[in-house]
C-alpha cells in the first residue's frame, strides 16, 4: 500500500467509526451511544422499493450524513445478469435511480455507476433498466469491463488476497454506496452487501480457485462501501445469482439499509431462511473487524411503509 | 452526371452491405441484403426449403431480363471497391489493356458454381463474390481483436488483394473473368429487353470507350459479355449515338450483325459442353468433399444449425454470424480435423460463452446454414453436453466452495449438492443446453473442470421454466418462507 492509500483508509475508517458510532475492532460488545442514537440497521417493508428508500434512508439520518457537498460518488449495483428486472437478477433500476438522485441532492459533484457484469456489459447495462435509470437522474455510467480501469492494490492484512485488482472508481471516489439485491448464491451461500463488491474486482476467478469465502471475507479490507442498500423486494430464494425460473423468485418486499455490510448481510440471510454462520464469510470478516453479527446487541429501526 | 449518380449509388450501397454484415440497421435489413445475392440465398432452393426472401431474389434475377447488369454497376460492392482501386491504381488514361478471361472459361466456372450450388454443396463459396466480401470484412474484426486470424481472414485477404491488385492491370477484372454471378448476369443481359447500343450515325470518336469503367467498348463496338450496364458511355455520347433502348429481338445482338446459321449452332454446342463439363466438375468436386468430410464433427456449432454434419453442408463462410455474435463465442474453424468446413464457424467456449438471451446469428444466416429460431425456443435447443472432471473441480478436489459454473448456468443445469461442509455441482443433463457459460467461466487452469462436449444432432432440452428442477421442492419452501414479518 502507497502512502496515500494508507491515509484514504485511515481517515475512511476513521470517519466511519465517528459517523456510523461504529467501534474499533474487537470492542462492539457494548454498543458506544451514537451521535443521535441514530440505529445501526434500518429495516423497512411492504413498500416499493423506492418508498422504502425514501423512509429507510430518513430513518438512516439522510443521505446528507454520508454524502458531503462537492464529493465524487459511486454507486454500486448488482447489474451483473443480461436480465429484466422482473427476473431478480440485478438490483431494481428505480431504486439505483433514486439513490443516484438522493446523492444528488445531498450534494455530489458527481454520481458515477458501474459493474464488471458476469455477461456482456452492454446488454446487461441495457435489459437490466440500470442505464436508462441512472441517466434519467444525470448519473454517469462508466464501463467495467476494460482492463485499464482496474488498479493493483495491496490487502492490509489479507490472507488469500494479498493483492487485488480494483476498479479506479472503487478506489478514487469519496463515497461509495453499495446496493445490491439480495439472492440466493451456489458457492457463497447469499450475496448481498459484500458478495456485491466482487462487481469491482478484475480477477474474480482467482476468488474462486483460492477459496471464494475467504477472498469474499478480506476483500473490504481494501475499503469499506460507506452505505449499504440492499434490495430485497423481489428475492431469490433459490438457484442463485442468475436463476431458472419465476418460481426460485419470491416478492418479500423488503429493505435493509447500514453502514455495516456484515450486519446487513446477518440480517438478509435471515430473510433467505439460513443460518448466518453457515456463511462462512460472514463469521471471518467479523474476525477481521469489517462489522458485527450481532442482531441482538445491534440498535435495528423495523419500519412499514404500508399505509 | 451519370458517373457521379453511380458513384454515390455504388457508395451507399457499399455502406449498406457493411450495415448489413454488422447488422447495424437490424435483422431484416441484414435479410434483404442477403436476398440481394442469388449465390448464397438460392442453396437453400436446392433443398426445397423456401425461405419467403426466396420471391426477393427471385425478383433480383428478373432485373438483368430487363435492364442489364444494373446490379454490378449500380449495388455490387465488390464492383464499388474495383471501380475505386481503378482510380487509386491508374488514371484512365494510362490503363493497361490486360485481356478478361475467356467467355469460355467464364461460363465453366458459372457452370461450377451452379452446379455445386444445384448439388447442395456449399463449396461455391470460394466463387462468390457476397461470400468472399464478407470475409473480406470479417478482416475488420481481426484488427479489432474480436476474431482470431484463420482461413477465413486470409481468404479474405485474398479477396482484397485481387479487388486491389487486379484493376491496375484491368478495371473490373473479377467481374469480367471469375464472378460466377456477374456471368450469369451477362448471360441474362443477352437477353435483356433494354440495352445500351449504338446507332448508325457513331463516327468512332472514341468518347464511350473512354468514360467506359469496364473496358468494353471498342470503336463503337460494345462487348456484350464485359458490358456492366452502367450507361457512363451513354453520357459520354457528343452525337447520342450511344443510348439504352429497346432491343430490336433475337435476330440483332449487341454486336450488330447477325450470327450465320452455322455460328449459331456451334456457339450452343460450345456453351451445352461447358456447362456439362462445368457441373462434372462440381460432382466431382461434391463427391471427393463428401468423402472427406469427418463423419462426426469434434466441435460444436450453433443453435439452428440442427446438425453437426447439416450446418457442414450449408455453412457458405461468409463470416456474417461470426460479426454479429455479441459474446464473440464464434469463430471461424481452421483446418483442423473435424471442423464443419475450411473458414466456416464453431463455438469457442474457451474464449466466450453462447448467450442465453441473444438468437442473432439465427437471424442472419444467408445460406440458412443456421435456421431460424424465436429466442424462446432457442433457448431449449441443446447444441452440446457439459462434463464435468471431479479431479479437476474445486470443490471435489479442494474441498473449497466455488459453484463459479453453477452462477453462470440459465437453465439450472449445474446443481449445487450439499457434501460434508461444503457444496459441489452435480449435473442435470436434461436441462443443459451446451452454452458453455460453466466453460467459459471455470476458474481451474489450465484444464477446465467442467466442458461442453459437442453433440452431433442437437436436440431439445427441459425448459426449466416450465418444470425446473426439484420444482415442488422449491414451492414447499418457498411457501414456507412466506412470512410478512422481518425474520431477526
Amino acid at each position: 500500500m502507497n502512502r496515500r492509500g494508507f491515509f484514504r483508509l485511515l481517515l475512511a475508517s476513521g470517519s466511519a467509526a465517528l459517523l456510523d458510532g461504529l467501534p474499533g475492532r474487537r470492542s462492539w460488545a457494548k454498543p458506544p451511544p451514537g451521535p443521535a442514537a441514530l440505529p445501526d440497521l434500518v429495516a423497512v417493508k411492504d413498500g416499493s422499493p423506492v418508498q422504502m428508500f425514501e423512509a429507510g434512508i430518513e430513518a438512516l439520518g439522510g443521505m446528507k450524513r454520508f454524502v458531503k457537498k462537492g464529493t465524487l460518488v459511486l454507486v454500486k449495483p448488482n447489474i451483473g445478469w443480461d436480465k429484466t428486472p422482473i427476473e431478480g437478477a440485478d438490483t431494481n433500476p428505480d431504486l439505483v435511480g433514486r439513490v443516484v438522485r438522493a446523492a444528488y441532492d445531498a450534494g455530489a459533484r458527481e454520481v458515477a455507476v458501474c459493474d464488471h457484469s458476469v455477461e456482456t456489459e452492454k446488454s446487461c447495462y441495457e435489459r437490466s433498466g440500470i442505464e436508462k435509470a441512472v441517466r434519467d437522474n444525470q448519473g454517469v455510467m462508466h464501463t467495467a469491463s476494460r482492463r485499464s480501469d482496474y488498479r493493483k492494490v495491496p490487502v492490509p492484512g489479507g490472507k488469500v488476497l494479498k493483492e487485488v485488482e480494483v476498479h479506479r472508481l472503487y478506489l478514487d471516489s469519496d463515497v461509495v454506496i453499495n446496493v445490491p439485491i439480495l439472492k440466493s448464491h451456489g458457492g457463497g451461500r447469499m450475496t448481498a452487501s459484500l458478495k456485491n463488491l466482487m462487481g469491482v474486482v478484475w480477477d474474480r476467478s482467482y476468488w474462486h480457485r483460492h477459496g471464494l469465502h475467504q477472498a469474499i471475507a478480506e476483500f473490504p479490507l481494501v475499503r469499506k462501501p460507506d452505505l449499504n442498500v440492499v434490495d430485497a423486494y423481489i428475492v431469490m430464494m433459490e438457484n442463485g445469482p442468475r436463476g431458472v425460473s419465476s418460481e426460485d423468485l419470491l416478492l418479500k418486499r423488503m429493505q435493509v439499509l447500514s453502514p455495516d455490510p456484515v450486519l446487513a448481510d446477518t440480517a438478509c440471510a435471515r430473510m433467505l431462511d439460513m443460518k448466518p454462520e453457515d456463511v462462512s464469510y460472514l463469521p471471518l470478516a467479523q474476525a477481521l473487524g469489517l462489522g458485527s453479527m450481532d442482531l441482538a446487541k445491534r440498535s435495528i429501526r423495523r419500519i412499514s411503509v404500508a399505509g | 452526371m451519370i458517373a457521379r449518380i453511380r458513384l454515390q449509388l455504388s457508395a451507399f450501397f457499399f455502406l449498406l452491405s457493411l450495415a448489413s454484415f454488422f447488422a447495424w440497421g437490424g435483422d431484416r435489413l441484414t435479410a434483404f441484403f442477403n436476398a440481394l445475392h442469388p449465390f448464397p440465398s438460392l442453396a437453400p432452393l436446392a433443398r426445397f426449403d423456401l425461405p419467403p426472401t426466396l420471391l426477393l431474389t427471385a425478383a433480383v434475377l428478373l432485373l438483368p431480363l430487363l435492364v442489364g447488369r444494373l446490379y454490378c454497376s449500380y449495388v455490387c460492392p465488390a464492383g464499388f471497391l474495383q471501380d475505386l482501386a481503378a482510380r487509386l491504381t491508374g488514371p484512365w488514361k494510362i490503363r493497361p489493356r490486360a485481356a478478361a478471361g475467356s467467355w469460355s472459361l467464364r461460363l465453366f466456372l458459372l457452370a461450377l458454381a451452379a452446379g455445386l450450388l444445384a448439388l447442395r454443396s456449399p463449396a461455391f463459396h470460394y466463387l462468390d463474390h457476397f461470400c468472399n466480401l464478407g470475409r473480406a470484412y470479417s478482416l475488420l474484426l481481426v484488427l479489432l481483436d474480436y476474431a482470431p486470424f484463420g482461413p477465413a481472414a486470409l481468404l479474405g485477404l485474398s479477396f482484397m488483394a485481387v479487388l486491389g491488385a487486379a484493376p491496375a492491370f484491368r478495371p473490373r477484372w473479377f467481374c469480367g473473368t471469375l464472378c460466377p454471378t456477374g456471368t450469369l448476369y451477362a448471360l441474362l443481359q443477352k437477353r435483356s429487353l433494354w440495352k445500351v447500343s449504338v446507332r448508325e450515325d457513331c463516327d468512332s470518336c472514341g468518347a464511350c470507350a473512354a468514360a467506359c469503367p469496364a473496358l468494353c467498348i471498342d470503336r463503337g463496338r460494345i462487348d456484350p459479355e464485359l458490358c456492366i450496364q452502367c450507361l457512363e458511355c451513354t453520357g459520354a455520347c457528343p452525337r447520342g449515338a450511344i443510348g439504352l433502348r429497346r432491343s430490336p429481338g433475337r435476330r440483332a445482338d449487341a454486336a450488330g450483325a447477325p450470327p450465320a446459321g452455322g455460328e449459331g449452332r456451334k456457339r450452343l454446342l460450345r456453351s451445352a459442353l461447358l456447362w456439362f463439363t462445368g457441373s462434372l466438375w462440381a460432382g466431382m468436386f461434391r463427391t471427393i468433399g463428401a468423402q472427406a468430410a469427418p463423419p462426426v464433427l469434434s466441435t460444436v456449432v450453433p443453435p439452428g444449425g440442427r446438425s453437426g454434419s447439416r450446418f457442414a453442408e450449408r455453412c457458405v463462410a461468409c463470416q456474417t454470424c461470426v460479426s454479429v455474435c455479441p459474446t464473440g463465442v464464434l469463430v471461424p474453424c481452421g483446418l483442423q480435423r473435424g471442423s464443419p468446413g475450411v473458414a466456416a464457424v464453431r463455438l469457442d467456449f474457451m474464449k466466450s460463452y453462447c448467450s442465453y438471451e441473444c438468437n442473432a446469428c439465427l437471424a442472419v444466416c444467408p445460406s440458412r446454414a443456421i435456421s431460424y429460431y424465436p429466442l424462446e425456443v432457442k433457448k431449449t435447443i441443446k447444441i452440446g453436453s457439459s462434463a464435468l472432471d471431479t479431479k479437476l473441480c474445486i470443490p471435489y478436489a479442494d474441498k473449497k466452495d466455488c459453484a463459479a459454473c453453477h452462477e453462470v448456468c440459465p437453465t439450472g443445469a449445474v446443481e449445487m449438492v450439499k457434501r460434508e461442509r461444503i457444496f459441489a455441482p452435480e449435473l442435470r443433463k436434461d436441462y443443459c443446453i451446451g452454452c458453455g457459460s460453466c466453460q467459459k467461466a471455470c476458474p481451474t487452469q489450465p484444464v477446465k473442470a467442467i466442458v461442453v462436449l459437442p453433440q452431433e444432432i442437437h436436440s431439445f432440452a427441459f425448459n426449466p421454466k416450465q418444470h425446473g428442477p426439484g420444482a415442488a421442492r422449491r414451492r414447499l419452501r418457498i411457501a414456507a418462507a412466506k412470512k410478512t414479518e422481518f425474520p431477526f
